[in-house]
């Protein structure tokens, strides 16, 4: 009797569980991308190359923007318009970044314990970025293109987006930061910022270095800078909002930096994680809809991709002989057909296509009177 | 900085997003929506069998899907996957069920849960078929633990050594409810053909 058991099942039922369980899926999925797990979102978040970017590019921007303040100045010492000059004309450079962060606040993404990572940060220009982390992932931002690619060689893969259009520097793009912060410190020199002053000298790494400190613009926090007292070339920058402190240190500037640096095309070897906008439809599906009690055709009845499948879904409306057809994703998924007055009709999700061997698939639907 | 940091930040996990966990998520939605599908019916009728009531049975299924989905990531299947759906889905038709009696208790003391249902009633959304029916009614009259070692044996595919570490019980015990259980239901199917 257990093998003749049969239940038939309302798509009501299947839509409460699968939503619930589908909910349930995603809620986990969030919380385990942000657990120990090295997965990729882990790992860029362990490597706090998320965070490094952010304050890479807040650095950055101090690096060349910084001596644009002006402020009280000691007479006997290079000025602080002096020694952040090189920052200020460099058009390409190296530094390194320690971020240290006690508590973050930042609950949801659970890296305040992690331990100080530093980052080693190249740049040319205000278009591109480039950030190496301990880990060996690597983050290059190049506007120009308009693309950001991350590159993690333990996995040989890549992923390339586009953020922007190219040659487009958006003037709220986040990645391009150090153009709005420079227009911030811009503003708050032509506001005569009285902020920056002289806090003396220190030993800093093994060098007698002058600082200058300053309260920056807005929410940006407080800024030391450090410069060798003798080649009045800046070395340090310290920046701390709270508990949280960023260092940028060993700075280089304006050395020569190869182009394919800032490549955004994926090295030979790399399997790219291709965005599925990329993908295009190429699976023809087809078929006719009809009454299942008096076999006529149903015209305007709607046939579509249907929930879990690839996105966007693709469709279809029936012709006035009940035939419809469309091209759709190369992988199994459902298909549902539906109309005004008709209970909506799936078929299965397996076994549906053989993408290997088709490219075209026939599926008929009968659809029942509600 | 954490107003900037975190404005970034979110710029990241977008992109990152977009790259790889969409397609790790669909990929996720797709298989548990399959193994939804390939075992949905039977564990409709595991359920329907133990607790003789739809609205219990499509509860525990749905239960046993969400905290299926919930561990879903760290999930690793050491025997059977439909054998552990199985026990998962008698464990909550028995929680649910006990449940239900205490609530059925709390009402009308001299109410029994296990009043017979419709489950052929076209307006549900879980309907049965005659076996399924003629099954649930007979198994109602079976203790619960003898119910519950001749589903999972017959309909759950497990071995008595299986259910019985399942259970928290000897291989024996297991094997004497299944005995008397399948006795007892042999003498209520005869009877009610006989009628």
């Amino acid at each position: 009797m257990f093998a003749k058991s049969r239940v038939t099942v309302s798509s009501k039922v299947d839509d409460r569980i699968i939503n619930d369980a589908s909910a349930v899926l995603d809620k986990s999925e969030k919380m385990q991308s942000l657990s120990p797990e090295p997965n990729i979102w882990r790992i860029i978040m362990r490597s706090r190359i998320a965070t490094v970017a952010a304050a890479a590019v807040i650095i950055t921007a101090v690096l060349i923007g910084i001596n644009q303040f002006g402020g009280s100045i000691d007479t006997a010492t290079p000025t602080f318009a002096d020694i952040v000059r090189p920052l200020l004309t460099a058009e390409t450079g190296t530094f390194k970044m320690t971020i240290n962060v006690i508590s973050s606040g930042l609950d949801w993404i659970n890296c305040g314990d992690e331990p100080v990572q530093t980052i080693e940060v190249m740049f040319a220009g205000p278009s591109r970025t480039r950030w190496n982390v301990p880990t060996g992932e690597v983050l290059v931002a190049n506007m120009q293109y308009g693309k950001v690619m991350i590159l993690m060689p333990a996995k040989m893969q890549a992923a390339v987006m586009q953020v922007c259009p190219p040659g487009v520097i958006p003037r709220h793009n986040r990645f391009n930061k150090l153009l709005e912060l420079r227009r911030l410190i811009q503003y708050a020199l032509e506001t005569e910022d009285d902020s920056v002053e002289f806090i003396g000298r220190q030993k800093i790494n093994g060098v007698t270095a002058i600082g200058y400190h300053m309260r920056g613009p807005q929410d940006h926090g407080d800024i030391t800078v450090w410069a060798d007292a003798k080649t009045q070339m800046p070395t340090q920058i310290e920046q701390s909002i709270g508990t949280e402190t960023a260092i940028v240190s060993d700075i280089t500037y304006d050395i020569e930096l190869d182009e394919s640096l800032f490549s955004v095309q994926p090295p030979e070897g790399y399997s790219t994680g291709t965005p599925e906008e990329d993908k295009q439809p190429t699976f023809v599906v087809r078929g006719t809809v009809t009454d299942a009690a008096t076999g006529e055709p149903i015209a305007g009845a709607k046939v579509s991709d249907d929930g879990y499948g690839p996105e966007p879904y693709k469709s279809a409306i029936t012709d006035s002989e009940g035939r419809y057809r469309y091209v759709t994703w190369p992988e199994e998924h459902r298909i549902k057909a539906e109309a005004v007055g008709y209970k909506p009709q799936r078929k299965g999700i397996t076994g549906l296509f053989h993408v290997e061997n088709e490219d075209e698939k026939v599926i008929d639907f009968t659809l029942e009177a509600e | 900085m954490s107003g900037e940091r975190s404005s970034l930040i979110y710029e990241v996990v977008l992109m990152v997003d977009r790259l790889f966990v969409m397609r790790r998520k669909r990929e996720s939605r797709d298989t548990l929506r399959r193994i939804y599908e390939k075992y949905r019916d039977s564990l409709l009728i595991t359920a329907i069998a133990l607790s003789h009531d739809v609205n219990v049975a499509e509860d525990a299924v749905h239960d046993v899907f969400v905290a299926f989905a919930q561990n879903f990531a760290n999930f690793e299947l050491t025997g059977s996957l439909k054998g552990y759906l199985a026990k998962c889905v008698a464990n909550r038709v028995r929680d649910l069920m006990r449940k239900k009696q205490r609530q059925a208790k709390a009402f009308s003391p001299e109410q029994n849960c296990s009043a017979p249902l419709d489950l052929s009633e076209p307006s549900r959304l879980i309907v049965c078929n005659e076996e399924l029916r003629l099954l649930s009614s007979a198994l109602a009259q079976l203790p619960h633990e003898q119910r519950e070692v001749i589903v999972l044996h017959i309909h759950g595919q497990m071995r008595f050594t299986v259910i019985a570490k399942s259970l928290g019980v000897s291989v024996n015990t297991v094997k004497g409810r299944y005995r008397y259980g399948i006795r007892k239901l042999r003498s209520i199917l005869n009877s009610e053909i006989e009628e």
